[in-house]
């Protein structure tokens, strides 16, 4: 009987997932190797004080976390779910207090030598709080108050780690959105973050100027369309309107262009309430007013709300060229000459000579991609992409199975952390994302991050057997 | 309920999606980080982060024939801050302005007020600039001055002070055969600097640096990658104290007569060994060695080329000296042009001799014409000419020499008519350039046998030669010795009778011909002024000729024209100066104590005091003339002036301690010693005692 029920553990075991676990903790030792290694170092892999040694010891207590989520009991994880919830938040108080500062964040405890950072396992804990809640019997997305017990669920780890304060890691906290989607979570409120968030992205790159000028025609091209319902008329004139506009304001009319367009938007808003007799189609206005509005707080928020530091990440991620290649933009200008030297195949392992005289910063945490990007090449970033993205799809599609709710919420959950740092990580060590220094899971040096998303993974392994 | 599982599912689906596309464009944008644009980041990397930066090899040295220093590479410095050093707070910045400003306009030459530097400064702080020029052309004592100036004194990394080294090349001697020593540059170089570069230059080494945060670059490697290789010296001919006495001999005639340029080489006749080559034309006023005329400019010689339609006329058997030749008193017609001596005469029939002797145009030409002009003779004429290799280079070992221009017999395209055999015969309708009318007189003076004039006879390693150049000399006279014999005797008969008879000296007998070309024959224009060039040939001693000469004198403007009264003064004065020399080793030999102060050393270098005091003791009117306590004695008639003196030639290793680096280094590299050096600050110890002989050793300095 027992052997049968093992069987079938085994069975239903996610081999594929393990495998593509251990090919990225193994991948990542050996870049760790790898820019440790330099002309004139090369590092001893016994040395227990050097990195790479030091990474052996964090790949032994993984395997050992592995080991003891398989052999705990599956539903354990559910019923602790709530204390190793607050468990977590004790800690990132405690770090607040206790903790070591290192480059000005408070997020290590000191414990005999090796650090230990709290917010790495708070994701894990609200991981099983959310799932746990959400998969709650009693619990509806259609109610009020259960989203925003999930949301604040979330949103108290991420603001204590804010205080830290380590935005980076704050910041992967949005990921569990991606579950509460899942869960049911109303999808215009992800319609109208997203348009925000393009917003201020745009509002950025283009100055508010630009926005209002767009808001415009957007707001024209509805009133047009609202007047005539012509598809026809509505399109060219709003492209003949646009034109003006635009070659008023690229040839320095910038003024203008704005307040010609306003206005022009301005009478056809009215013609169009006086013409249906209608006053609800003023808020065309306010959807206007709210969106140059916003634009301009974008700008007046980055300036004046802003720490220098964080506004030239901004800078670097939107406005490189605003940049000084030595100053701000050094890191991501660094990582990308790493990157794009690699070329097709890479430069070899151990071979790499950004990697080798330590150009970038951070190589082997944050930077860990660079490595694998000039010494293994197109063929090697391919390929920690590719295992990523099959990691997440695999994950996701196994946790759609789960016989529980909490088991697919884990596992949604999980996902989301999974896929949220290695597109932010892989694409800030591009320019795609602003450098927020979070690190490669499995692949990056760091204890509390291996050992916190091993511990991630074996639950999710576990709770996948479970039928 | 249904409808809300569905809907959930297709979230799953959205999110998946999403999830998908975000990878994909992750994907892509590696792609196009990686193989689009991959070569570009490779090649920003490669010149960002890690580059191979050359060493600069130390170029070889160019040494007279003594050894001493022709050209020398010196250290010198381009200094440049770094306004935006992490160290380099505004407070700090702020606070050292004012006297940093102040120091670099007291100390650096032509430079901006203190407000001016000030300004300068705070604008390029405000750019960030990290690599503000400051100076370009900074000594190594300077730069050292500098080092210690406000906010420099911080240090490189932190101050901002960069100072990076650069070689200058120098002359030691300034003008001295400057055009043929040459430029170094990196394009367009002239000059031996250019014959000889790919020995001069030596080879660059290589070292990897790597840029550290900050912009600062540091080697990857203790050692270089590649060791430079220290260029070769080269060993010239060059005397300095024979350059000198030309050059100066030739600068005095080029500013008695207002002349537009001049030449003057001096070529030792056995093998051609060029010992002075002076090139001078004008400059803002001043005498400067500005065109290589010796090699480079071909133009008509004038009468200096009747001696080789003499070798033609006696080679071919046509005539003998003592023959009769009617000078039709100076004036001659061939077809429609009228042919003139240079000087007026009466003289009708005479001898061959004589014709030469006072350089009759109409007399050569005669002479040519009857003997060349029928049955297409002349073809018979120019072939002589190319014989003697008239149409051939010299073959000098400096670049730029051009070729003589001759025409050939009856080419009517190229310029051929009825006049040009009388008129070749006289030295017009050819081109020669001074460096080859002296081969061909050296080749009379060396009996017939002709020389490869070259300036640089050794190659040298670390003082150890490596390669030595042979003389090329002709094995077999190009005619029978008796024609030279009777070539020789007519350029001396120039000098005793003839056109250069005011020329004789009695310090030594010397041969040659006056050329006096008009160049300007062209042009019809009565009133203006006739252009000639003058020029003298020749070799001395008369007897056993151990140095052949030639001086070119283009367009003198006053004090005469002719060449014997314009370029022959100069081959006089060089070839006294130099027997002088030659003289009074012989008679300090033959330890004979008369005093003659014609025979005293001139252009000889000592303790200013004490020279005074020999020539007081022994009588020989002296004046001092120089404050330095190294003097060198010039003859001013009957007496002696010592000078200032512009040559260091002293023997013996002099003390440079408590000297700057850079002072020293000049000294010492002058006089032939290779200089280490290693410390800072000013000399504290020398390797080599001072009072030892210079025998081109290396010697190091220990600064402290």
């Amino acid at each position: 009987m027992k052997s049968t029920t093992t069987g079938r553990v085994l069975q239903r075991f996610d081999w594929t997932s393990l495998a593509l676990f251990s090919a990225l903790v193994i991948i990542g030792w050996l870049m760790i190797y790898a820019s440790s290694y330099g002309v004139n170092t090369k590092p001893n892999i016994l040395d227990l004080s050097t990195e790479v040694g030091k990474q052996i010891i964090w790949i032994g207590a993984a395997i050992i976390i592995l080991v003891i989520t398989q052999v705990i009991d599956g539903r354990f994880w559910s019923s602790l779910a709530y204390p190793l919830y607050v468990l977590t938040i004790l800690g990132l108080i405690a770090v607040l207090v206790f903790g070591v500062t290192i480059k000005g964040a408070t997020s290590w405890f000191n414990i005999g030598g090796f650090s230990l950072q709290p917010s790495e396992f708070a994701k894990f804990g609200t991981a099983l709080a959310l799932s746990s809640y959400l998969s709650y019997y009693k619990t509806k997305m259609s109610d009020f108050k259960a989203r925003w017990i999930s949301i604040s669920i979330l949103l108290a780890p991420a603001l204590l780690i804010m205080l830290q304060p380590d935005a980076g890691s704050a910041l992967v906290f949005v990921s569990f959105f991606i579950l509460l989607f899942r869960a049911g979570m109303p999808a215009f409120a992800y319609l109208i973050a997203i348009s925000l968030g393009l917003l201020f992205v745009f509002s950025f790159y283009l100055g508010p100027m630009w926005i209002t000028l767009l808001l415009t025609w957007i707001v024209m091209g509805g009133v047009l369309f609202q007047l005539g319902r012509k598809w026809f008329v509505t399109l060219t004139t709003i492209l003949l309107l646009t034109l003006i506009g635009y070659i008023l304001f690229v040839s320095g009319f910038k003024y203008w262009a704005v307040m010609g367009s306003s206005l022009t938007m301005l009478g056809l808003v009215i013609f169009l309430v006086f013409k249906k007799k209608n006053p609800n189609y003023l808020v065309y206005l306010v959807f206007f007013a709210i969106g140059t509005l916003l634009s301009i707080g974008t700008e007046f928020a980055f300036e004046n709300l802003l720490k220098p530091h964080q506004q030239d990440r901004i800078n670097v991620w939107l406005n490189p060229k605003k940049c000084d290649p030595r100053g701000a933009l050094y890191n991501v200008l660094q990582s990308k000459i790493a990157i794009g030297s690699g070329g097709i195949k890479g430069k070899g392992y151990l071979e790499g000579t950004m990697s080798k005289l330590n150009y970038v910063p951070e190589q082997n945490t944050d930077f860990i991609f660079t490595v694998i990007g000039e010494e293994q090449g197109f063929v090697g970033a391919m390929s920690i992409i590719l295992i990523f993205s099959f990691l997440v799809y695999r994950i996701i599609s196994r946790g759609e199975k789960s016989d529980t709710l909490f088991a697919k919420y884990y596992a949604y959950a999980f996902a989301g952390i999974l896929f949220t740092h290695f597109v932010i990580n892989i694409g800030m060590t591009m320019g795609l994302f602003p450098v927020i220094g979070i690190p490669l899971p499995f692949v990056s040096y760091g204890g509390s991050s291996l050992i916190a998303f091993s511990l991630m993974m074996g639950v999710y392994l576990k709770l996948n057997t479970l039928r | 309920m249904k409808g809300m599982k569905t809907e959930l599912l297709a979230r799953m689906y959205l999110v998946m999606i999403a999830f998908f596309l975000i990878a994909l464009w992750l994907a892509y944008k590696t792609i196009y980080t990686n193989v689009f644009r991959g070569d570009e980041w490779r090649a920003l990397g490669k010149k960002m982060y890690v580059r191979e930066e050359p060493v600069l090899a130390e170029r070889g040295n160019i040494l007279a024939d003594d050894g001493s220093l022709l050209a020398a590479s010196m250290p010198i410095f381009e200094i440049r801050m770094d306004l935006k050093t992490e160290s380099l707070t505004d407070r700090i910045f702020n606070e050292h302005l004012d006297s940093l400003a102040f120091y670099l306009s007291s100390s650096l030459k032509d430079s901006r007020s203190p407000s001016e530097w000030k300004a300068y400064l705070k604008r390029e702080r405000k750019k960030a600039n990290r690599y503000a020029l400051i100076a370009r052309r900074v000594d190594y004592n300077l730069k050292e001055k500098m080092s210690k100036f406000p906010i420099f004194r911080m240090g490189k990394n932190r101050g901002g002070f960069i100072a990076e080294r650069k070689n200058k090349r120098e002359k030691p001697y300034k003008r001295l055969a400057a055009r043929t020593i040459g430029r170094y540059r990196s394009k367009n170089m002239i000059g031996l600097e250019k014959a000889y570069d790919l020995y001069l230059k030596g080879e660059d080494g290589i070292r990897l640096v790597k840029r550290m945060p900050g912009d600062i670059w540091i080697p990857v490697h203790r050692d270089y990658e590649l060791e430079p290789i220290q260029g070769h010296d080269i060993l010239t001919n060059i005397n300095v104290r024979m350059q000198d006495i030309a050059d100066q001999a030739l600068a005095k005639a080029m500013r008695k007569h207002a002349a537009q340029w001049g030449t003057a080489i001096l070529m030792e006749v056995s093998t051609g060994a060029i010992k002075a080559i002076a090139n001078l034309g004008w400059q803002n006023g001043a005498l400067v060695e500005d065109y290589n005329y010796a090699i480079g400019k071909p133009e008509e010689p004038g009468s200096t080329f009747k001696l080789a339609t003499m070798m033609a006329l006696l080679d071919d058997g046509k005539i003998r000296l003592e023959d009769s030749v009617d000078l039709q008193m100076g004036e001659a017609r061939f077809y429609d042009r009228k042919m003139r001596d240079s000087h007026k005469h009466k003289l009708r029939n005479t001898t061959i001799r004589k014709a030469f002797e006072e350089s009759s145009n109409v007399g050569i030409a005669k002479l040519a014409v009857q003997n060349y002009l029928k049955d297409k003779g002349a073809t018979r004429f120019i072939q002589l000419l190319k014989k003697y290799g008239l149409d051939k280079k010299s073959g000098i070992d400096i670049p730029g020499e051009k070729s003589p221009f001759i025409k050939d017999a009856y080419d009517y395209k190229n310029g051929w008519s009825g006049v040009s055999l009388p008129w070749i015969s006289t030295g017009y309708e050819i081109e020669l350039a001074p460096i080859q009318t002296l081969t061909f007189y050296n080749m009379v003076a060396n009996d017939g046998k002709r020389v490869k004039p070259f300036v640089v006879k050794e190659i040298l390693s670390d003082g150890k030669q490596i390669k030595k150049i042979t003389p090329e000399v002709a094995d077999t006279p190009i005619v029978e010795l008796n024609i030279i014999k009777d070539l020789q005797s007519l350029l001396r008969g120039v000098v005793l009778r003839g056109t250069a008879k005011k020329l004789q000296s009695d310090i030594v007998d010397f041969a040659g011909k006056t050329g006096t070309a008009l160049f300007d024959y062209g042009t019809k224009s009565k009133d203006k002024r006739r252009k000639y060039q003058a020029s003298f040939v020749g070799y001395f001693p008369a007897e056993n000729p151990k140095y052949s000469c030639i001086v070119v004198i283009r367009d003198p403007k006053r004090n005469g024209y002719y060449g014997g009264k314009v370029a022959g003064p100069v081959f006089k004065e060089i070839a006294e100066n130099i027997s002088l020399n030659q003289k009074r080793v012989q008679m300090a030999m033959a330890e004979n104590d008369s005093l003659d102060s014609r025979l005293i050393p001139s252009y000889n270098i000592g303790y200013a005091d004490e020279l005074k005091l020999i020539f007081d003791y022994v009588g020989i009117p002296s004046q001092n003339q120089t404050k330095d306590a190294w003097g060198v004695t010039v003859r001013d008639g009957a007496g002696l002036l010592i000078k200032n003196r512009r040559l260091k030639i002293p023997k013996t290793v002099p003390d440079v301690t408590g000297m700057g680096l850079r002072d020293a280094t000049f000294l010492l590299e002058s006089q032939g010693l290779r200089v280490k050096a290693h410390g800072y600050g000013k000399i504290k110890k020398q390797s080599i005692s001072p009072g030892i002989k210079i025998l081109g050793q290396e010697i190091i300095l220990t600064l402290g």
